[in-house]
């Protein structure tokens, strides 16, 4: 049996949003810039996706502009929005356990001479909005605090830090990446937000960043002017719509998808908890996480050992790889003891995941947490 | 990413064992998460039984594995002589990058400068 649990990476596009995609690469394949029928009709479905994704975060239309994905959307918003309005510098506010796609950004505006506070979370791997509070100065010009964290699944306190940041004229944009599709949130307690398509059941390559209309931001690169000259680039239709069904699919299940979800994250829980010396990493997390540590095991074996018997998970933790990644940065800035952020596994599940693959999956899971103790 | 071999290294160690040891030593590679220890039973200089205990990424364990089936039965002068290539052989893995495989050859060696 394969078992896919590796939802926070990336997801199976939807069925219904593969036959729809491919709809537009076959028979509504113009180019939705161009003044001719096939363009025009392109555009339509372009449009309505726009739309449908603005009534989704309960926003405007305007407001929302197609990307490439994830980390576009994070450059263009945290960029475009200092190049707009303090080129020659200020302080911005954001976290230690945000995405690279904000986190290198953050450190790149400090070598250009921006002034960066990084919040650390707390163990249970939050940012308080206390220490967003203390973090403000007289120049504080932007914020910029992830919405779930991909790693553990935690739900930032967004609402409370978007009253601060209001309070004080303090712009805040949000990658919301992991928590589109996931929980239901209102966009407008942000000015701006950062979201993927391959991360809710639509294809790979788009994305979209919703900036509020009383925003003023500029493009961080240049071309035909698409996206209201935001975003220069064709126009990626079939990914554009494929976002929209996609959350149209997610919106019309969502009751019964996210019960069947918790559900089945408990009976991962529980069967967990029968396992002695671990430690879940993070609380208050979202229905598809669970990143846990096994005592006397290193995280990397131990999706290794589940890989080589069907299943995909992901660790963090490695000592080397193409990325070059080594220590998981989220973990180590909740404060935990070696042996839980060396031993950390994210499963992240999916709504197309069984009570069959969880049964195999946690099968196999102790089976190999003894074998790999048993090594130590 | 990892050989039929490597599978068969992790998955299925041999050598993951207790022994009765006469010669023992630990490496630990604290920036990695990674701690092996190499256990060997020593007559006359040969290597007589080997075995491994080992907390780690998936290529300490394999390696640790292929180390001691490279030096089970072997005279300790040639045991000296094993370096990071043998092990990477053995392995069926040859990506550079990962330095981690140094452990058990380390440990190793430091168990026989023990020996008399």
């Amino acid at each position: 049996m394969r078992v896919y649990l590796d939802h926070a990476a990336t997801t199976r596009v939807f069925d219904e949003v593969a036959q729809e995609v491919m709809k537009l690469f076959t028979q509504f394949y113009g180019n939705a810039s161009s003044t001719h029928s096939h363009g025009y009709e392109a555009r339509r479905f372009y449009e309505e996706a726009r739309t449908k994704i603005a009534k989704h975060l309960n926003v405007e239309p305007d407001e929302i502009y197609f990307t490439s994905g994830g980390t576009e959307s994070d450059n263009i918003a945290i960029r475009g929005f200092l190049r707009a309005n303090f080129p020659n510098g200020g302080h911005i506010i954001t976290t230690q356990i945000e995405h690279p796609a904000v986190l290198e950004v953050a450190k790149q505006l400090e070598k250009e001479g921006y002034e960066v506070t990084y919040l650390k979370p707390t163990e249970e791997g939050y940012v308080t909005p206390d220490d967003f509070r203390k973090a403000i100065r007289k120049n504080t010009v932007l914020a910029s605090i992830m919405w779930v964290n991909n790693e553990t699944g935690v739900i930032q306190p967004i609402d409370e830090i978007s009253k601060i940041a209001r309070e004080h004229g303090i712009v805040l944009h949000s990658d919301a990446v992991q928590a589109i599709g996931k929980i239901r949130i209102d966009a407008r307690l942000v000015d701006m937000l950062s979201a993927s398509g391959h991360k809710f059941y639509a294809p790979k390559g788009c994305g979209f960043l919703y900036v509020s209309r009383s925003i003023k931001i500029e493009p961080i690169m240049y071309g035909g002017g698409h996206e209201r000259g935001l975003r220069s680039g064709t126009e990626n239709v079939p990914g554009a719509h494929g976002m929209a069904v996609a959350l149209e699919l997610i919106e019309k299940n969502y009751e019964a998808w996210s019960e069947k979800m918790k559900r089945l994250k408990e009976k991962i829980i529980d069967a967990i908890d029968s396992i002695p010396d671990h430690h879940i990493n993070g609380s208050n997390t979202i229905f598809s996480h669970i990143n846990v540590s096994f005592k006397g095991i290193h995280g990397e074996s131990l999706a290794t050992a589940l890989d080589m018997c069907g299943i995909s998970v992901s660790t963090a933790s490695a000592c080397a790889s193409h990325h070059g990644k080594g220590r998981s940065h989220v973990l180590e800035a909740m404060g935990l003891e070696d042996w839980i952020v060396d031993g950390a596994i994210r499963i992240s599940l999916g709504y197309d995941n069984s009570e069959d693959e969880i049964d195999y999956f946690l099968e196999v899971l102790q089976r190999e947490i003894s074998r790999l103790r048993s090594m130590s | 990413m990892y050989s039929e071999k490597f599978k068969q290294l992790f998955m299925y160690p041999r050598y993951c064992k207790d022994i009765e040891y006469t010669h023992t030593a630990e490496v630990v590679y604290p920036e990695h998460g990674d701690r092996v220890r190499i256990f060997l039973k020593i007559e006359n200089y040969i290597v007589k039984d080997v075995a491994f205990k080992a907390v780690g990424c998936p290529r300490v364990i394999a390696a640790s594995e292929a180390v001691c089936r490279l030096v089970d039965g072997k005279h300790i002068n040639d045991v000296k002589l094993l370096n990071e290539e043998h092990v990477r052989d053995e392995m069926e893995f040859h990506d550079k990058n990962f330095t981690c495989i140094n452990a058990p050859i380390e440990a190793v060696k430091k168990a026989i400068t023990k020996v008399e």
